[in-house]
């Protein structure tokens, strides 16, 4: 572009180099200190290098053309280096645990694996034996008010029936608290809703302390219908853009809402920001 | 050739009908080594690849040919010419990989694809294959043609061409129209309490099905995606042609077709980044957490890929007009490109300094306080905090300013200021145009300092855009210990987000805007000497070509991988055992390797269409 002789490489590299270090040390320091953990700060001084390269290329003399079977032997090398950087970028990005997906898959499924009648007679199994562990339970409670001499403090004997009915409570035989916070993984609550800690960075509101403030049965309703109810201070977000998704009826089976909701039941941390369930006037779960 | 095209039509004609009824009950078959979900997954990317030139190319071919007749300069119907022969040999590869693809699906996912087919038939079974059959006629006609109707008929040959592409939007319609629907399945209307897969089978129409929340976006955004991938094949072609160009006039009209490839490329790149967040907002609307899924769970790395791809895409078309324009000569270089260029350009952007440029500081500031109440408005639309709105305001402000500063410190420095409130605003105008200053007497002159800047912002946009929310494959992976070495501090979550990535890619686009209009202009005042240009720069055009053909084979992944464990989502669940997401890795080994593939039958097809000896006769001719 310019008249004057064609500089060398170190005349081009000199002053670019200085401003690289220049910019990779300030970015790592700044970014540092702004609270970024160590691997963004990596890639912010990558950047540094990325530029130090461009800027040397922008001003690099210009190559004598390759002709004939060199120039295509020079675009299949071209071709592998754009191969084997892409693939490498892919392979080093963190990647995900596909066996996490599939278990959390094969759960999903199940809806869709088992027919309608199996389906319906596990439904009316799992609650035949809560009930029945729900029975044992109230018994062992009467045992223990009776005062018969079982070192049992009130706070365990308030919530008896989970190790009771747990074994058969559900289709995968596991303590319904543990199925339902898989659940809340499964159909991913957790992108929108936090869980732990007192305030919520996320689109909806946090539901640390939802246990408290709504029953069962209007819990499962707002899974399934979310339009039945909104959380107080949400009325932007109900209707929105960042509204809560109506899927839940179509892809979830009554025995995951059941486990779930017995999940959410549980979290009672009155600490906890969550806002008040609001009902439209004349609100009844269907 | 010609005989393949008609055996795969013959495919797509027949089996449908046939199949609809029989597919159903098809027990899936294994597809040996490779497995069912990568043999469809090939064949369909591929048929995409094919596809995706075939009908991007006729819009510019078109354009290219009336622009010749326009002009009277013959390189325009060469290029539209030489586009459409190779059009027609990869237009036979679209068909065989179409027949090859549907073949694949019929046996290898037959209870899936009998239900789509039963629920598109008059789309799929009939209007898409009889569209195809008319496309392979117009194209055939528009090609042999060429020759016979010129002069007088030219008028006639564009007619075909224009009916070539209206064919070819239609069919690439019709198709988006099941391929959306596998995504964004039509709900029930609001108040009809019906299960979504009772309402599809039983109530929704036809039109319901087409007319989802996805297609219209799909179709925009892949048309688009279309002709820029149609002008970066082109500038490949060019490459190639010119790397084994026997004279210098072959070497000229390459390196020219080169340009005008990169050229076509680069406008549709810039309407891409709209399209594609209308895309995104689509599939928000339809589903809200689909959108965390993207940016900040399974697919979030997935996004850091295809950041880094565009980034590559856009640093790369700027360094070859950076190349473009070392080779032109202009006769009086420092005021080739004069500063009230630069301050108007600039100041298009921030009109309010262009206004105090030129000395009118009341007009200034108020343009200044609308700029602001814009900008304010923005971030009320995207409902930021004011902090994340201060950052990206002086990202989108801050390098314009300095260049503009740059450009126009000799008429600040020069300024008649006498009021101490003015000097104050001047002040440190002043300070910093005395620091870029400083920079001028380094060396650097003014066109190359507003592109090294323009190379720099590409850069900032570049590493905004990649920032992700967490450095993990999934949300799943971060655990309350590892989230703080992983995640971004919560203050500058922002910078996940997408307002975040729309400014950084917005930027982007500023920038080659910029690049690109310094260039018409540095054309228009010196001779270009074509022919002359840098070697490298033709392995930038083979790099875009490579970029486009990646990308787009990622960003099938992610929109398949959208779908979670099902055919249809949320109606029709996938019970095969490949029914989970291929990670990020492996999706990469298989995108590079379809992307080779489809690189060598590109390359055949060039090579028999152009080169070999047909080189030297053209030139001859022309
Ligand atoms: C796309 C984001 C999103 C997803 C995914 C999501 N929600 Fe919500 N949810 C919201 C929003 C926004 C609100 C607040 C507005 C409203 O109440 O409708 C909300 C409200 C709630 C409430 C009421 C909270 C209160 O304090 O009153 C509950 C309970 C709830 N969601 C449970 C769930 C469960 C369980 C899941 C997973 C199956 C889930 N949500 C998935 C966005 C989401
Ligand atoms: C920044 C500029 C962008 C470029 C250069 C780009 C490029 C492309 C290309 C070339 C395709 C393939 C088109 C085809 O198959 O015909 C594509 C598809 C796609 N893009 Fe983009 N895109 C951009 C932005 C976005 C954004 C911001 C999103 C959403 C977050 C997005 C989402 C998608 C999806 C989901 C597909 C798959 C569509 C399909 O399979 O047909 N894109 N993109």
């Amino acid at each position: 572009m310019s008249a004057h002789a064609p500089k060398s490489w170190m005349q081009i590299i000199r002053w670019k180099l200085v401003a690289a270090v220049v910019a990779a040390v300030a970015l790592w320091f700044v970014s540092g200190s702004l609270g970024f953990p160590r691997i963004f700060q990596w890639m912010y001084v990558s950047y540094a290098v990325l530029g130090l390269i461009i800027f040397v290329a922008l001003d690099a003399p210009s190559p004598t053309p390759l002709m004939g079977w060199k120039a295509g032997l020079g675009i299949i090398v071209f071709y592998l280096i754009c191969s084997a950087i892409l693939v490498t970028a892919g392979t080093l990005l963190p990647q995900f645990d596909s066996k996490i997906e599939v278990a959390g898959i094969a759960r999903k499924t199940v809806k869709y694996r088992l027919s309608d009648e199996q389906t319906a007679s596990l439904m009316q199994r799992t609650k035949e034996l809560s009930a029945k562990a729900d029975e044992l339970a109230a018994k062992l409670n009467q045992l223990q008010a009776a005062g018969a001499h079982l070192e049992v403090g009130s706070v365990e004997a308030s919530a008896p029936a989970k190790p009771a009915s747990a074994p058969a409570a559900n289709l995968s035989g596991m303590d319904p608290v543990e199925r339902g916070k898989l659940v809340f993984q499964d159909h991913e609550c957790y992108n929108c809703h936090q869980i732990g800690g007192k305030k919520s960075k996320k689109r909806g509101p946090i539901l640390e302390n939802i246990g408290n403030l709504a029953t069962e049965a209007q819990l499962k309703d707002k899974v399934f219908h979310p339009k039945a109810w909104h959380a107080k201070g949400f009325e932007k977000q109900a209707e929105g853009k960042d509204k809560m998704p109506e899927k839940f009826a179509e892809v979830m089976s009554e025995e995951e809402l059941h486990a779930l909701v017995t999940f959410l039941l549980t979290l009672k941390n009155t600490a906890a920001d969550t806002p008040q369930p609001v009902f439209p006037p004349g609100y009844s779960v269907k | 050739m010609v005989v393949l095209t008609a055996c795969a039509i013959l495919v797509a004609l027949v089996a449908p009908s046939v199949l609809a009824q029989t597919i159903e009950i098809l027990k899936p078959a294994h597809f040996p080594y490779v497995g069912n979900r990568v043999a469809v997954w090939a064949l369909a990317q591929l048929h995409i690849l094919f596809a995706a030139f075939v009908l991007g190319a006729p819009i510019f071919v078109v354009i290219s040919e009336w622009l010749g007749v326009r002009s009277h300069d013959p390189k325009y119907d060469r290029l539209a010419k030489e586009v459409t022969k190779i059009t027609a040999i990869l237009y036979s590869m679209t068909a065989l990989t179409g027949g090859f693809f549907l073949l694949a699906l019929v046996t290898l996912y037959p209870d899936f694809t009998g239900w789509l087919f039963n629920h598109f038939f008059l789309i799929m079974g009939i209007g898409y294959p009889l569209l195809f059959i008319l496309e392979t006629l117009v194209l055939y006609f528009y090609w042999y043609t060429w020759d016979g109707l010129q002069g007088d008929k030219k008028g006639r040959h564009l007619a075909i061409g224009v009916l070539l592409n209206v064919i070819g939007i239609v069919t690439l319609f019709a198709i988006d129209g099941p391929t959306s629907f596998m995504n964004t399945p039509v709900k029930a209307p609001e108040g009809m309490t019906m299960n979504l897969r009772d309402f599809i089978e039983t109530t929704a129409t036809l039109w319901d099905k087409m007319n989802n929340f996805s297609w219209m976006p799909m179709n925009f955004h892949r048309l688009a995606g279309n002709v820029t991938f149609g002008g970066f094949i082109t500038g490949l072609i060019a490459a190639y042609m010119y790397m084994f160009s026997k004279t210098d006039e072959e070497r000229a009209y390459y390196d020219w077709m080169g340009f005008v490839g990169n050229f076509i490329g680069i406008s549709a790149l810039l309407v891409l980044p709209l399209m594609g967040y209308v895309y995104a907002a689509e599939f928000y609307d339809y589903d809200a957490s689909i959108g965390p899924y993207m940016m900040a769970d399974q697919l979030s790395m997935f996004f850091i890929m295809q950041g880094g791809m565009i980034g590559l895409i856009f640093l790369a078309s700027a360094y070859y007009i950076w190349m473009s324009l070392k080779r032109i000569e202009i006769p009086d270089y420092s005021t080739a490109v004069s500063q009230k260029l630069v301050a108007g350009v600039l100041s298009a952007i921030v009109p309010g300094l262009g206004q105090m440029y030129n000395g009118q500081w009341g007009a200034g500031i108020a343009f200044l306080v609308g700029q602001g109440a814009l900008l304010g408005s923005i971030f009320y639309v995207f409902s930021l905090h004011a902090h994340e709105g201060l950052g990206l305001s002086l990202l989108l402000l801050l390098f314009p300013l300095a260049v503009l500063i740059a450009s126009s410190s000799n008429a600040m420095t020069r300024g008649s200021s006498s009021s101490p409130g003015r000097s104050l605003l001047v002040l440190p105008v002043r300070l910093l145009a005395q620091l870029l200053l400083a920079l001028e007497r380094f060396g650097l002159r003014r066109r190359e300092l507003v592109i090294k800047c323009a190379f720099l912002i590409l850069l900032l946009g570049n590493a905004t855009w990649m920032t992700p929310h967490a450095f993990v494959g999934a949300v799943s992976s971060l655990t309350d210990e590892n989230e703080a070495f992983l995640s971004l501090p919560s203050n500058w979550d922002f910078l996940a987000l997408m307002p975040a990535k729309l400014t950084a890619v917005g930027l982007m686009v500023l920038m080659i805007l910029v690049s690109f209009i310094l260039y018409t202009r540095a054309i228009k005042r010196g001779t270009i000497r074509w022919g002359k240009i840098d070697f490298s720069s033709q392995f930038a055009l083979i790099f875009l070509a490579f970029g486009a053909i990646w990308t787009m084979g990622l960003m099938g992944v992610i929109r398949s991988s959208l779908r979670k464990y099902f055919h249809i989502y949320d109606v029709l669940p996938d019970l095969s055992p490949n029914n989970f997401t291929p990670t990020l890795g492996y999706s990469a080994v298989v995108i590079t390797i379809l992307a080779v593939i489809f690189f060598a039958v590109v390359s055949l097809a060039i090579w028999l269409a152009l080169g070999a000896g047909h080189t030297a006769k053209k030139g001859a001719q022309s």
